[in-house]
């Protein structure tokens, strides 16, 4: 009762925040059963100052991650890259030079994911920054339900006995069985985070 | 973006990679925690799911008949007809690939490999239906085309004919199909309608077939691939479909013949061969020979395997044609010899003829010199090159009496010149082809009086291999920068295959295959069995590199060489040829030791 009162509240605040009402339907409640994971590479690790370099979306709808219809963008900076981050993410100057100004990027991306919930690794992090480029923009920054993977996977391995978990991607796929995938490419790291959402979504209870 | 499908493994390896990005681009990931559903009986089929990791099981009722892992496609059979009647559970939490449909379907109908994976699980469980063993290997019968099949020929009625007839049709001409012509088009009249007819009360004599002929016919064209046809009955449930030529009836393939012709395929080539009347007939053998080598090949099957079969089809296709232009009796008179690699069974691909005639003393033909011409032609537009050294019967040298061989052995081993030597290397490889195998015989027990325990002739008969030795230096060098060529036959395969003939000859060892004269020193006891083991191992691996190489340099259309580019290798097969190139260095040692090498 008080999260719903709470949440239109919120709503409300957003919807007169907004400036431009081509996107209030991201306001609207979100009635079906998708979702959509996302992971950025960003040129920093600084969310005051961090550059988006690529954006990677997946929509996942029941148990099926629906990678034939991903959205992959490249986004040129306004700054440049630090070169310390070169090395994690693989993009150098010349591979953004092509990339779409940020404006574009973040249109496709709340066209493709509309008012879905989002899933992520750490996505607080990528929130942040799209957030920070996003309300310039429009007005208001992304509202969409937020899917934590890495808290969900807590809430499952935490207990009395066990109170240190470890929250490493590399941790969580390794306990979950989940396959190896190539690291920090913005479409894999999306899909990792699906994977985790779709085998902590749907586990069976144990009896 | 990074690569997340992985298409080494069939049928995906067979795809171009175009069609590897059109797969990619279409596939989902789905994940099915343990025990769920992933399909369910009498579900209509969508797609394939590849499993990516994890493992499901097919399900019939609450029985387990099989358990898919990863890298496993779920189901190939399933996909083909749309439907499946059976569960598909995850046993683990599984993720699986899945793939369209209706792309699969599209990529099957442009590449014939990668239709023949699906098409074999169908004919599997087609066979498994018949009770009948299969081989396991069917890829290369399935890309026949129907017109190479047992098709029967169409036996016409017409509607007013009784169903009295049509039985005793098929009772004389042993078959369960008639076909009827009428008003309302042809008709098909199977076994099974004549059970209806008898169900149904019906007199035959007086029902005419008209009333119990189907309308409905499944045709395939004579030009179409085995696997097609197998669809065609898989999707209709019919146990026939009729063959046309341009749109009219030519027959009917029965499934019953169909499973049949899958299942004698190796021996196709062989009953063509044996069956053929002309050079033209001979030609078109040779010609399925090639491409049972290409898919025996595409499909993994071992190299020595393929060699073996493959030989005795040669085998099988000279004698033939020396049948087919020797007078009727000649062949009492004389002996045929294939002899070099033909000899020793390990030609994969006709590189070049080598072959001879040993004929009875007293014994001559007028026609004789212009068969053994026409034989040599006969083999150059069956695809074998002419010898570049002449060995062919049709020159006088490898054509003589079983005197003129005896002179020319003890010749050879007398002075053991560099020709020499490999005039008496050439010949030790003899096997005889067709006709008096008796002369060859005679022949082979005279030279081995005349070399075991000739050490001093051995060690001249070995050196050979010296005057072939690479420098060492060159080849590591090669296989670390990896920007020159290499010879895999002066490399490996010859100093192999002459040492190991060096030994069989010293110990009387009567075989002339190289992997059987291994076998028979190691259980003799003049080889150790792990050296003889490597050997073998050492000279598949180089002989596969070969093939592979040849049969690719083939398909552009290029001279087959022994050459080999290291950028054509991957880094697992660059590690086994460069262990390869080891074993041949121990083994030159071993040669060099027991034969005083150095010392010559």
């Amino acid at each position: 009762m008080w999260t719903a009162l709470l949440e239109r509240w919120r709503l409300r605040r957003l919807q007169r925040k907004l400036r431009n009402p081509a996107y209030a339907h991201l306001l609207a409640p979100y009635a079906g059963d998708e979702a959509v994971c996302i992971d950025c590479e960003t040129s920093s690790l600084d969310p005051s100052r961090a550059e988006i370099l690529s954006i990677a979306a997946v929509r996942i709808k029941g148990n099926r991650l629906c990678v034939s219809d991903h959205l992959l963008l490249t986004v040129r900076p306004q700054r440049r890259i630090d070169p310390a981050t070169v090395p994690i993410h693989g993009l150098r100057e010349q591979d953004v030079a092509d990339g779409l100004p940020v404006a574009d990027a973040l249109a496709k991306l709340l066209a493709y994911i509309g008012n879905r919930p989002l899933v992520g690794y750490y996505l607080e992090f990528d929130v942040a920054i799209i957030n920070r480029h996003l309300r310039p923009l429009i007005g208001i920054g992304l509202p969409n339900r937020r899917i934590e993977v890495s808290a969900l996977y807590y809430d499952r391995h935490v207990s009395a006995y066990r109170p240190e978990v470890d929250l490493s991607l590399d941790a969580i796929s390794h306990t979950l069985q989940l396959p190896a995938l190539p690291r920090h490419d913005p479409l894999c790291d999306a899909l990792m985070a699906g994977l985790i959402y779709l085998k902590l979504q749907t586990r069976t209870p144990n009896p | 973006m990074a690569q997340l499908f992985d298409f080494r493994h069939p049928p995906f390896d067979s795809l171009s990679d175009v069609d590897h990005r059109r797969v990619e681009s279409a596939a989902d990931l789905a994940y099915f925690p343990a025990g769920s559903t992933v399909m369910a009986a009498g579900s209509p089929v969508d797609s394939l799911f590849v499993i990516a990791k994890g493992q499901m099981a097919e399900f019939e009722g609450s029985e387990c008949r099989t358990v898919y892992g990863a890298q496993d496609s779920v189901d190939p059979r399933a996909l083909i007809s749309g439907s499946t009647g059976l569960d598909y559970r995850a046993l683990d939490d599984t993720l699986a690939w899945q793939i369209p449909r209706s792309l699969l379907l599209e990529l099957t109908q442009r590449n014939v490999q990668f239709a023949a994976y699906f098409y074999q699980s169908v004919a599997q469980k087609l066979a498994a239906l018949a009770d009948r063993p299969m081989q396991r290997e069917l890829r290369p019968a399935l890309v026949a085309k129907v017109q190479q099949t047992y098709i029967t020929p169409p036996i016409w009625l017409t509607d007013d004919d009784t169903v009295l007839i049509a039985a005793e049709q098929m009772r004389a001409r042993h078959c369960s199909t008639v076909l009827v012509r009428g008003p309302l088009g042809p008709g098909v009249f199977t076994l099974s309608d004549l059970r209806n007819v008898v169900i149904d009360g019906r007199n035959p004599a007086e029902t005419p077939l008209g009333d119990y002929a189907q309308r409905t016919l499944h045709t395939v064209d004579e030009d179409a691939h085995v696997f097609e046809a197998m669809l065609t009955m898989a999707r209709h449930t019919v146990q026939r479909v009729l063959v046309t030529r341009a749109g009219a009836i030519v027959g009917v393939l029965e499934q019953v013949n169909l499973l049949s012709y899958l299942s004698n395929n190796s021996q196709i080539v062989a009953t063509q061969i044996e069956r053929a009347g002309s050079v033209a007939e001979l030609k078109s053998a040779a010609d399925s020979m090639t491409r049972l080598v290409e898919l025996l090949h595409g499909s993994g099957v071992k190299v020595t395997l393929i060699a073996g079969l493959v030989s005795e089809l040669h085998r099988k296709m000279l004698a033939r044609l020396f049948a087919l232009l020797a007078p009727a009796d000649m062949l009492d008179h004389v002996c045929l010899l294939m002899l070099g690699s033909e000899g020793r069974g390990e030609q994969i691909l006709p590189t070049d003829q080598d072959n001879a005639l040993i004929i009875a003393d007293g014994y001559d033909h007028p026609q004789l010199a212009e068969v053994c011409e026409q034989f040599n032609a006969a083999l150059i537009t069956l695809g074998y090159p002419p010898c570049p050294g002449d060995i062919m019967a049709r020159n006088p040298f490898w054509r003589r009496s079983v005197h003129g061989f005896r002179h020319a052995l003890d010749e050879w081993v007398d002075s053991a010149s560099g020709e020499n030597v490999m005039h008496l290397a050439i010949w030790s490889d003899a096997v005889a082809v067709a006709g008096q195998v008796q002369l060859l015989t005679t022949l082979q027990q005279h030279l081995g009086r005349r070399v075991q325990g000739n050490d001093a002739y051995l060690g001249r008969f070995a050196f050979v291999i010296e005057q072939f030795d690479q420098q060492p230096g060159l080849l590591s060098q090669w296989l670390g920068h990896h920007d020159t060529d290499i010879d895999l036959k002066k490399a490996g395969i010859f100093p192999i295959v002459h040492g190991v003939r060096t030994l069989a000859l010293a110990h009387g060892v009567p075989a002339s295959n190289s992997y059987q004269r291994l076998d028979q020193l190691a259980s003799q006891g003049h080889l150790s069995t792990t050296l003889a083991q490597d050997l073998a191992e050492s000279l598949a691996l180089l002989q596969g590199l070969y093939l592979k190489t040849g049969l690719q340099r083939r398909q552009r259309g290029e001279a087959v060489s022994y050459r080999i580019s290291p950028a054509q290798l991957g880094t697992l097969e660059r590690d086994l040829l460069k262990d390869a190139l080891k074993v041949v260095r121990q083994f030159r040692a071993l040669l060099r030791q027991r034969y005083h090498l150095q010392a010559l």
